[in-house]
């Protein structure tokens, strides 16, 4: 969806897309067809938010493009770990490449995170981690999963969004609305990829046009742009904001 | 690793500890061992049920906590204090490679008792293991030394890249030694160089001191992988924790049998071959491999190089300070060394 709706930052992002593609063929290519998995666009979801963010707050940085590549990594490790079958005596060879698969971008993302002298980005990013593992376990043993996913999937997005933006501000007011916004962005875009219907969530369809209208700068018409699109597969409009509520 | 004899090299004067247990060598650091567990069973106390009880079994389930020893005793060289979540951190990660390493080898014992991933499942298994990975480099960061996290970085990623190695060489009877080395560098040598290290860097320890513990940790940790590889082929079920010859069912090529493939009588090795390019190798057959491997010099030239690894270390030692933990880690090396 983001490749579509966001063909301007897509040339920034190539260059990200291709050095973490050719470390992933690198590495784990040799062993199983990693492919389908870089061709799956669901993966640019969380890095070209992460630029988006930092674009609508201020303006990008180098810091943002390297976080970017980390959401990058984050997104395909997620996956890998994703949902593995649980009996492995049948498809052993598969899940022994997806876990060490997903181990390696795992390490990759904190040497990344090291290596760029990012560490002020290191407790983030395992708290982040450490919460998703956490929640996907919870996932495992309940009966509500879609819960716990649309769950996991908003705090990835919601960190996405807040800490792209603090790659290029440190406006704590405003990053705070990124990180709200991408938080019911994240619930939006889940229920969406699930093909659900949005009742159950409509507060995160007004809480995300709430929170766009907060944002000042022109740019926003990236977030509108976005929340549209989902907003027509629903057939919903843009709800009655806040400012007019009060009125 | 017991019923080691003395051994008769130049450094004999130091030696008095012939069958002993490298656990015992821990004596002076008991309570702060059991602080490690103590903090270890804190570092889940916010998470949930789940995550707890499968921690707690873990927990239960033994080990030797070797690697936050070594972080213990490094911390001796510098004067901070407070070693005792890095330690923590060594055992987690260590715990994180075993839970992982479960699941890939779909193995349902380990030490005796049921796995993680055969009581909860494979997912249960692989999220708790990311888990607890993300709140080692929590802590880690909390020493806010930028090293420190870059090295733990590193070692997860080289520890990674070893499993890699192994598996896309799983079945691979024409390796060399040299890769082999490599592996067994990266599978475990650079977990125990890191125990090291982060003991001497998170005490203050002078730079110097650090480089040579690190040293001394890579030593050590090839001469530990290679002495837990020959097991594979001389010790018992009962020693192992796991079934006898389980590397071999695996397709896993360590280096009795990489020597014994190329040095051992060819019309032997051409049989073992042919056993192991079957889709399954029967416990009869492990036995008749594991025969095959012990009557050639396989094993003694495993514990060959082992000796000299074990030798490096006791180099590095000599170049630390004389003092009590300098002692110990002497005997710790010296386990290893066996005369022929």
């Amino acid at each position: 969806m983001l490749k579509i709706l966001m063909p301007d930052i897509m040339p920034e992002f190539m260059a990200i897309e291709a050095k973490n593609n050719h470390f992933i063929k690198l590495n784990i290519g040799k062993l199983h067809d990693v492919r389908s998995m870089l061709e799956n666009e669901k993966h640019l979801w969380m890095p070209l938010l992460c630029i988006l963010s930092a674009k609508i707050i201020k303006d990008v940085t180098i810091k943002t493009y390297q976080l970017a590549e980390i959401f990058h990594l984050l997104s395909y490790a997620s996956q890998l770990h994703w949902s593995l079958p649980e009996n492995n005596k049948d498809s052993k060879e598969d899940m022994k490449i997806d876990v060490l698969s997903g181990d390696l971008i795992y390490s990759r993302i904190y040497s990344n995170i090291c290596q760029y002298g990012l560490q002020p980005y290191l407790l983030p990013f395992s708290n982040l981690i450490s919460a998703m593992n956490e929640s996907l376990i919870l996932r495992d043993f309940s009966r509500e999963n879609d819960d716990y996913e649309i769950r996991v999937f908003a705090s990835l997005t919601e960190s996405a969004c807040y800490l792209g933006g603090s790659s290029a501000s440190n406006n704590q007011l405003d990053l705070n609305v990124l990180k709200e916004f991408g938080y019911h962005l994240g619930i939006l875009k889940s229920v969406y990829d699930k093909g659900k219907n949005i009742d159950e969530h409509y507060s995160s369809w007004q809480n995300c046009w709430d929170r766009v209208e907060e944002i000042k700068t022109s740019k926003r018409h990236c977030f509108e742009k976005i929340l549209r699109h989902m907003g027509e597969e629903w057939e919903i409009d843009k709800p009655v904001l806040i400012q007019e509520r009060v009125i | 690793m017991g019923n080691r004899q003395a051994c008769t090299n130049p450094r004999k004067s130091h030696i008095a500890f012939p069958n002993i247990h490298i656990r015992e060598l821990f004596g002076s650091i008991e309570a702060e061992l059991a602080d490690v567990d103590d903090y270890l069973q804190k570092s889940v106390s916010q998470a949930n049920y789940l995550i707890k009880d499968g921690f707690n079994y873990l927990l239960q389930a033994g080990g030797k906590r070797i690697r936050p020893a070594f972080t213990l005793f490094a911390s001796h060289y510098g004067s901070k204090t407070s070693c005792i979540p890095a330690a923590s951190t060594m055992e987690l990660v260590h715990m994180v490679s075993l839970i992982h390493d479960d699941v890939i080898d779909a193995s349902d014992l380990r030490r005796g008792k049921a796995t993680l991933s055969n009581l909860y499942g494979n997912n249960y298994a692989i999220h708790l293991g990311d888990y607890l990975f993300a709140k080692a480099l929590a802590v880690i960061d909390s020493y806010q030394n930028t090293a420190l996290s870059g090295k733990l970085a590193y070692t997860s990623r080289e520890m990674c890249r070893g499993e890699i190695e192994q598996i896309s060489n799983e079945l691979c009877l024409q390796q060399n030694i040299k890769r082999y080395l490599y592996r067994v560098n990266r599978k475990t040598s650079v977990l125990i160089t890191l125990c090291f290290e982060t003991g001497a860097l998170v005490s203050g320890a002078n730079q110097e001191v650090v480089n040579t513990l690190g040293r001394f940790g890579h030593y050590l940790g090839m001469a530990f992988q290679i002495a837990d590889d020959m097991l594979n082929y001389t010790a018992d079920e009962q020693t192992l924790g796991k079934p006898v010859g389980n590397d071999l069912q695996q397709g896993v090529v360590t280096l009795p049998l990489i020597y014994f493939l190329k040095y051992g009588k060819t019309e032997l090795c051409q049989d073992v071959k042919r056993i192991l390019k079957k889709e399954t190798v029967t416990t009869d057959e492990v036995v008749y491999i594991n025969q095959a491997i012990r009557v050639s010099k396989a094993i003694e030239y495993s514990q060959e190089l082992v000796n000299r690894y074990a030798i490096k270390a006791l180099q590095q030692v000599d170049k630390l300070p004389d003092n009590k933990t300098t002692e110990v880690f002497r005997q710790i090396a010296l386990l290893y060394y066996q005369e022929k």
